[in-house]
């Protein structure tokens, strides 16, 4: 089979983690001992700042320039996100260290009918992403990482790919320092010139390290990348550059920790029905449940969800970083979508409920179902909302529709004048079981006005009103 | 401002439209008689029914208890209603209890919010939402996400707010009547046709042989029913 390959190359990953790609305002990442810089975001370039330039420098060039501290062990897990993030599109993902992700797609085409979808598609889902990126194909996993060094490249075949090889500069290949000047210094500009000699005379020259290097990029030699495996469990943390104090600005990052959920999810054929995110704050967090009745994969669904649930937070501390992690899934099962539904407009009902769960709490959405105790106000329960409910037979005697919560007292004197009794009493005695004893004679009374009150009569005399007949 | 502008805002509505205005077989409300006041169809799918009374009592959710009783696959929601619909008497009615939701909301822009993502979802059969002192904006936006849904949508609220203006597609008042098992419904606003005077309706059913809510007719009736429980 034809190989195809995507690589995706993250130039300033580390930065655009820490604060938006489309970002105004000049931001730079310090290297290691936070002397120099090491990467530049778009602004701060536009502005003459560079890669290796001295802090004090730069400073007094650009006094607004946010300085930025780069951490290892962040990049990697970085770079593991955008792996979760990309198994939307391909099952064989190889972290490709330390900004690019190398994608399989001769077997994915298919699917995505063709490769001019499945670029539109991807590119589409890149912007969402809000990172720079320049993205090539390759006919093998090297030459698709050195054509999106080079700036990127879009082709399915791989005559096109070595045409397009040619033309590469020496100077852009990741060849060792010395080796390139060498190759340089004997008057080598392009990768076409050196594809052009015989293998035998460049090993002779270069070592065998360059020719082996060389057939990997046409290839002539297999290049197997070792490839990335999914995890089985999906826990993310984010670390926030700056303290957010309102619940609108964690949305931001809340959305890339969604946009890897998805890619996880649709990698395993999973959806999630509850997630939960935790608001790492200086000291302790703030935990939060946010469920979906049907489960969902899509990262704007629960992005919805989450928003809705944010609105009802109010923020003890500030927030410095989110963990977003599973805590029930399900299996995807196929045909789930009834295709041939011909309703328009129609949400599914239970993305309807979620969403009013989420904006109301839990507790606030219920049914009522009847119950076995002659009670009045004990012969109704809240019911959660799915589940069936208990079958009881129907109470001979007439109930009104409308139950007060607590019974309301009635002046002694109105009732029999002014309330006419019309049907009664219906004698309920229940109780003396519980401690919350029962004894009351049940009368429908007709006020002045026409309307109709169920009423009863305690044995000391006094009388309640305990609904109406709506 | 000219009478053209009006007309484009839709602020002035034209009897002479209602001849042309497409008709679309409506969902029938259960009573013969309000759903010849409302063209012989009942209610027009996506529209919103604003329901006025005084006080609860008079009749109002058996108005609409047919309607309901018909409804069994598609869930019922019911926004902060002001007492506890009470479970026995509505399965006694013929409700499906299964799809009858019960929303509290906190505040009354969580009221609105849910009533306007209720009825815009279009996943409901019909929406019910007590609402106090609402601004005139607010009705109309749920008139349009009841249009957008396709659904049925009923506010209630007090007769006070029968001269305000409002976007509703129907507007009832309710007044409760002394005779039993009936209700006077003055038709303030209904599409396609003039308002109605003040009629008394029978909400007796036809053909429902079952006990429902309605109220038994003979006053005086005392037949001493003792039920000891336990």
């Amino acid at each position: 089979m034809k190989g195809l390959w995507l690589y995706l190359h993250f130039p300033l990953l580390p930065l655009e983690m820490q604060c938006r790609a489309d970002v105004r305002e000049p931001a730079a990442l310090l290297d290691e001992r936070a002397a120099r810089l090491l990467l530049c975001n778009t602004a701060s370039q536009a502005q003459g700042l560079e890669p290796g330039m001295a802090v004090a420098r730069a400073l007094s060039m650009v006094p607004n320039l946010r300085l930025l501290q780069g951490d290892v062990k962040q990049a990697a897990q970085q770079l593991e996100g955008l792996a979760l993030w990309s198994g939307r599109f391909s099952a064989r993902i190889s972290l490709q260290p330390p900004c690019g992700v190398l994608l399989e797609l001769a077997s994915m085409l298919r699917y995505f009918r063709g490769l001019d979808l499945l670029w539109e598609n991807i590119q589409t889902q890149l912007q969402a992403l809000e990172l720079s990126c320049v993205s090539a194909t390759g006919h093998t996993p090297l030459a698709a990482r050195v054509l999106a060094l080079d700036g990127g490249f879009c082709a399915a075949d791989a005559t096109d790919h070595l045409r397009r090889l040619q033309s590469v500069p020496i100077g852009r290949l990741e060849l060792e320092a010395r080796q390139r000047e060498r190759l340089q210094g004997l008057g080598f500009s392009r990768l076409g010139e050196l594809l052009a000699l015989p293998a035998v005379e460049l090993a002779h020259r270069f070592g065998p390290g360059l020719t082996a290097w060389l057939e990997r990029l046409t290839g002539q030699r297999p290049d197997p990348p070792t490839y990335f495996e999914i995890p089985a469990v999906f826990l993310r943390e984010l670390p926030l550059a700056f303290e957010v104090e309102r619940t609108e600005a964690l949305l931001f990052g809340l959305r890339r920790l969604l946009a890897q959920l998805e890619g996880f999810l649709r990698a395993h054929y999973w959806r999630a029905l509850r997630l939960q995110l935790d608001l790492l704050q200086a000291q302790g967090q703030q935990s939060l449940v946010v469920g979906h009745a049907q489960g969902a994969q899509s990262a704007d669904t629960w992005l919805e969800l989450c928003r809705l649930r944010l609105e009802r937070v109010t923020l003890d501390r500030p927030v410095i970083g989110l963990r977003l992690g599973v805590t029930e899934f399900r299996e995807l099962e196929a045909g789930r979508e009834d295709l041939f539904s011909t309703a328009v407009a129609q949400d599914a009902p239970t993305q309807l409920l979620s969403r009013l769960q989420m904006r109301l709490g839990e507790q606030s959405l219920y049914r009522v179902a009847p119950c076995a105790d002659y009670r009045p106000e004990r012969s109704w329960k809240e019911a959660p909302l799915d589940g069936a409910l208990p079958a009881l037979p129907d109470t001979p005697a007439v109930r009104p529709l409308w139950l007060l919560a607590s019974p309301e007292l009635l002046a002694r004197s109105t009732v029999g004048s002014v309330i006419k009794l019309l049907q009664g009493p219906e004698r309920i005695v229940s109780g003396w079981w519980d401690q919350q004893p029962v004894r009351r004679d049940y009368y429908i009374g007709c006020w002045p006005d026409g309307r109709r009150g169920w009423l009863y009569c305690e044995p000391g005399g006094d009388w309640y009103l305990h609904g109406w007949f709506g | 401002m000219s009478l053209e502008q009006l007309l484009e805002r839709g602020a002035v509505w034209r009897a002479s439209d209602t001849a042309t205005e497409p008709r679309v077989a409506g969902v029938s409300c259960g009573h013969a008689e309000l759903d010849q006041m409302l063209h012989g169809q009942g209610w027009q799918s996506g529209s919103l029914v604003e329901v006025l009374y005084e006080t609860e009592g008079c009749g109002e959710l058996r108005l609409l208890l047919p309607l309901l009783a018909m409804s069994t696959d598609r869930w019922v929601l019911w926004i902060d209603p002001p007492h506890i619909p009470y479970a026995p008497a509505l399965k006694a009615a013929g409700v499906a209890l299964e799809r009858l939701l019960i929303v509290r909301s906190n505040s009354r822009r969580d009221r609105l919010w849910c009533l306007e993502q209720a009825l815009k979802s279009g996943c409901c059969s019909a929406v019910l939402g007590w609402l106090g002192e609402v601004p005139q904006a607010a009705l109309r936006r749920l008139q349009l996400a009841a249009a957008e849904g396709g659904g049925l949508g009923f506010i209630f609220r007090s007769s006070t707010c029968r001269h305000q203006g409002s976007a509703a597609s129907y507007r009832l008042l309710l007044e409760p009547e002394q005779a039993p098992d009936t209700l006077a419904v003055s038709v303030l606003k209904r599409r396609g046709g003039w308002p109605l005077p003040r009629r008394v309706l029978s909400l007796r059913r036809k053909g429902c042989g079952r006990q429902t809510a309605l109220l038994a007719s003979s006053p005086g009736a005392s037949s001493a029913q003792v039920r000891a429980g336990g």
